[in-house]
């Protein structure tokens, strides 16, 4: 554990979140924090409302109670500080599969404010697409579009990283290639959360977890 | 008083809405005025001796003269004024009432912040249910009262038309239900943009509740419009009226609100997004005035709507009567369809479990 | 903490245009169906009610825009559904980009697929209605106005049904009644410029309405043509803004 590298300010803070759906309270007063170099692993059963937390934090649905908290700073005021440092990889992964793989890199890049941190070709390479670069999404298989999905997290100079599931359908070298990426990410001072229930091999990096469902929603282990 | 009142809200609402007065004040019609005298102009044509003569035959001049070919002459004769004054006297006090009415919108709105907090103290379901619950058998009561008063009034007591005989009667029920379908949307707009800048519960309920309510008294209108056009114009159904076509649309409009809100479980997600449909929506309200205006220009002679605002006060009152009666069962309606409403959103809480269990 | 930004909106704003027109491009065999339902509706009257030229000429105007309001409203399906599908919607929503911008560049890029196409396909349509010659102009001129309002308002009314499942008919009954005053609009042009009545005096001068009305009389048909441009540009305006808060409902 890298503790001299660990920034001591709490950088995102959620307090007193409640949420319902369909008139079913998922959680309620839930409450965790976020330094720079942390990671927090979301885990519970299905349905249990993993996806609707990683949402609420997107900003994309609103908590019945509570807020987030960025910087200290109540996550409304700071909306646009926040989402310029967000990234969100969710369920359906937000690639357009009628375009191909370089297209996709493109219009993420025009998207976004910030200058690509790495080049595109160079992001491509790393995630082994190179042969595919002008192929159409939607004839390449489950595995590669994921990569490309991920292709994102290189692409510019993110703080947060929200994921949701992101090793479905990935193989082996998929999978190392997206944990180095997180040993990489977090090294240099950033943030992830994950919501996945399957275990993350990383070296050297503690990993916060939150524990949501159960028979009690207001049940949330957090080490 | 004064430290929490929002000036830039103020300044910049309340030029808003003095632009809105600007747009809407010449459109103020008076509700009666005097009997038509010779030389009174009126939106319909200028009662001389000659008759009721129209408006497309005759030219005016700025000294209020004016000329028109009557079988092989040309008359020209002067228009009284004093008709003219006494309408645009009332016409000033309408403005004036509007002016305040917007400066009083424009300070609430300066005050947003103290009335949210306001509301969101107060606006707890059960508050409303309670407070509700006890004004709902006086509403009914006074409803009721005013109903008799009106419907006898005018059945029995208002003086025969000259023209239609007694088939105007149903204006005491077609003018009210026009009139409130109308304001009823507002009043939904603007419950509709309260839960979607504060998200408060009660609004959104008090929106929901009066969708149907809307399309029901909207219906009653058409309906009462048609039976009358069928007696005075001999049409069920006149396309060319624009007054009649865009209550038609605002009756669709009210259906769609209805069919959103049901197409969406989440009962909060479903209200913002009637919320934003309502809102949308909006502008029939205003095209319902100017296309009566716009079309009447653009289809020359077509058949005029109930243009004249010189009625006769022993006709007039009644109507008055009627509009607040069917605005207090309107508002009896709506308060029982909230208190429905509220009991099913908190079924989950104490105490509606404890009204459950009493009854 | 805030890192320094080159792009800005103006560029998001063509990325989208530029991307949503390659996508219509790649799958370029679909954007003649509107075009096509367009053309089939068009030759249902005649069939249905009379071929008779005399009777097509009166009627014509009223044709081609229910035709243009039922293939817009067909087209506005694929404004937001492949988005919301495969999550490209949720990240333009996340984007620090002002939503209405992104919002405003989709709208313009379906315009010109689904909309552009049709005003070239119009005067040949009306041509085989026998529409008066005159009234070319204004047939032309209020399409060109009136079908982006169409395709903006239908965004409002997309953005809210897109989420549900069975959305396609609520669409309908929440979109028409809203597009009927520019379909009323639009025909009584059309028809008075094929068939002029002569201008009218105001009636009580002093209400600014009837200035506007006998200024606008010298060619009768203008004051319809104001209304649709203040209507356009209502439209561009606030539907943007109504369309983003509706794609964030829908979205919860």
């Amino acid at each position: 554990m890298s503790n001299n590298q660990k920034s001591t300010q709490i950088i995102l803070q959620a307090r007193n979140l409640t949420y319902e759906r369909n008139d079913n309270e998922l959680f309620c007063n839930l409450n965790f924090s976020l330094r720079a170099g942390e990671m927090l692993q979301v885990k519970g059963a299905n349905g249990s409302g993993k996806t609707s937390l990683l949402r609420l934090l997107c900003q994309l649905s609103l908590p019945e109670e509570g807020a987030f908290f960025w910087y200290g700073e109540e996550l409304k005021h700071v909306i646009h500080q926040y989402l310029r440092e967000v990234i969100y990889i969710g369920h359906n992964q937000g690639v357009k599969n009628e375009l191909t793989v370089r297209e996709n890199l493109n219009i993420f890049n025009a998207l976004s404010e910030q200058p690509t941190k790495t080049p595109i070709s160079q992001v491509i390479e790393i995630f082994g697409l190179a042969e595919h670069e002008d192929s159409i999404l939607h004839r390449l298989s489950a595995g590669q579009k994921r990569r490309v999905a991920l292709a994102r997290l290189l692409l510019h100079e993110k703080k947060l990283w929200i994921l949701d599931e992101p090793q479905t359908a990935l193989d082996k070298i998929g999978l190392s290639l997206l944990e180095s990426l997180y040993q990489q990410h977090i090294h240099q001072g950033g943030m992830i959360i994950i919501a996945t229930h399957q275990p993350i091999n990383t070296v050297g990096i503690h990993i916060k977890s939150l524990l949501i469902g159960e028979s009690d929603p207001q049940a949330a282990v957090y080490e | 008083m004064f430290s929490s009142f929002n000036f830039k809200y103020f300044i910049i609402s309340a030029a808003i809405l003095l632009l809105l007065a600007l747009v809407y004040a010449p459109h103020s019609q008076p509700l009666y005025g005097d009997p038509l005298k010779t030389g009174t102009q009126t939106k319909v044509g200028v009662q001389t001796e000659y008759g009721l003569i129209g408006t497309d035959k005759f030219r005016i001049y700025k000294s209020q003269k004016l000329e028109f070919k009557y079988k092989n002459m040309v008359v020209t004769e002067k228009i009284n004024t004093t008709a003219a004054t006494t309408g645009s006297l009332f016409l000033l006090t309408n403005w004036l009432y509007q002016l305040f009415f917007f400066l009083v919108t424009a300070i609430a709105i300066g005050y947003s912040k103290p009335i949210s907090n306001f509301i969101k103290k107060t606006g707890s379901l059960k508050y409303t249910y309670n407070l509700s619950g006890k004004f709902i058998p006086w509403i009914a009561i006074l409803a009721l009262l005013l109903a008799t008063i009106g419907i006898v009034d005018g059945l029995a007591f208002a003086p025969t038309d000259a023209q239609q005989k007694d088939s105007f009667r149903i204006i005491y029920i077609h003018v009210p239900a026009a009139m409130l379908c109308i304001q009823a949307y507002i009043v939904m707009s603007i419950a509709s943009a309260i839960a979607l800048i504060w998200r408060i519960k009660i609004a959104e309920i008090v929106a929901m509740s009066i969708a149907p309510l809307g399309a029901a008294i909207t219906a009653i209108a058409l309906i009462t419009g048609s039976l009358w056009g069928a007696r005075t114009w001999g049409t069920w159904w006149e396309w060319k009226d624009p007054r009649m076509v865009s209550v038609l649309i605002l009756f669709f409009i009210y259906l769609g609100i209805m069919g959103l809100n049901s197409a969406i479980e989440d009962k909060r997600t479903a209200a913002s997004a009637t919320g934003i449909f309502t809102l949308s929506a909006f502008v029939i309200i205003p095209f319902i005035y100017v296309s009566v205006k716009m079309f009447n220009s653009l289809h020359q002679g077509s058949t005029q709507v109930i243009g004249s605002s010189d009625m006769h006060p022993d006709m007039a009152r009644p109507l008055i009567v009627m509009f607040f009666a069917t605005m207090l069962y309107f508002t009896f309606a709506l308060l029982i369809r909230i208190r429905g409403e509220i009991l099913i959103r908190d079924r989950k809480t104490q105490w509606v479990k404890d009204i459950a269990l009493r009854s | 903490m805030t890192p320094k930004t080159n792009k800005n909106g103006l560029t998001a704003f063509l990325a989208i245009i530029r991307r949503d027109l390659l996508l219509a491009y790649r799958y370029r065999a679909e954007v003649i169906n509107p075009i096509l339902y367009f053309i089939i509706i068009v030759s249902l009257y005649p069939l249905a009610i009379s071929p008779d030229p005399k009777v097509l000429t009166k009627i014509a105007p009223g044709i081609i825009w229910v035709a243009a309001l039922l293939a817009s409203l067909l087209s506005l399906d694929n404004l937001f559904r492949s988005d919301y599908e495969d999550g490209t919607l949720e990240q333009m929503l996340m984007s620090p980009h002002p939503t209405g911008i992104l919002v405003l560049a989709k709208i313009v890029a379906h315009w010109i697929t689904t909309g552009l196409p049709l005003l070239l396909v119009a005067p040949v349509l009306a041509y085989t209605l026998h529409l008066d010659p005159k009234a070319y102009s204004v047939l032309m001129i209020t399409l060109i106005i009136g079908t982006p309002i169409l395709s903006f308002v239908g965004a409002i009314g997309i953005a809210l049904t897109v989420g549900l499942r069975r959305g396609g008919m609520l669409l309908s009954i929440l979109v028409l009644p809203l597009f009927l005053p520019i379909l009323v609009l639009s025909s009584v042009a059309i028809q008075l410029a094929a068939s002029p009545r002569p201008a009218i005096a105001p009636i009580i001068p002093g209400a600014w309405f009837d200035s506007v009305v006998y200024l606008t009389t010298q060619a009768p048909y203008s004051a319809a043509i104001y209304t649709l441009s203040a209507l356009l540009i209502l439209a561009i305006t606030l539907a943007p803004l109504a369309t983003a808060a509706a794609l964030r409902i829908s979205l919860r």
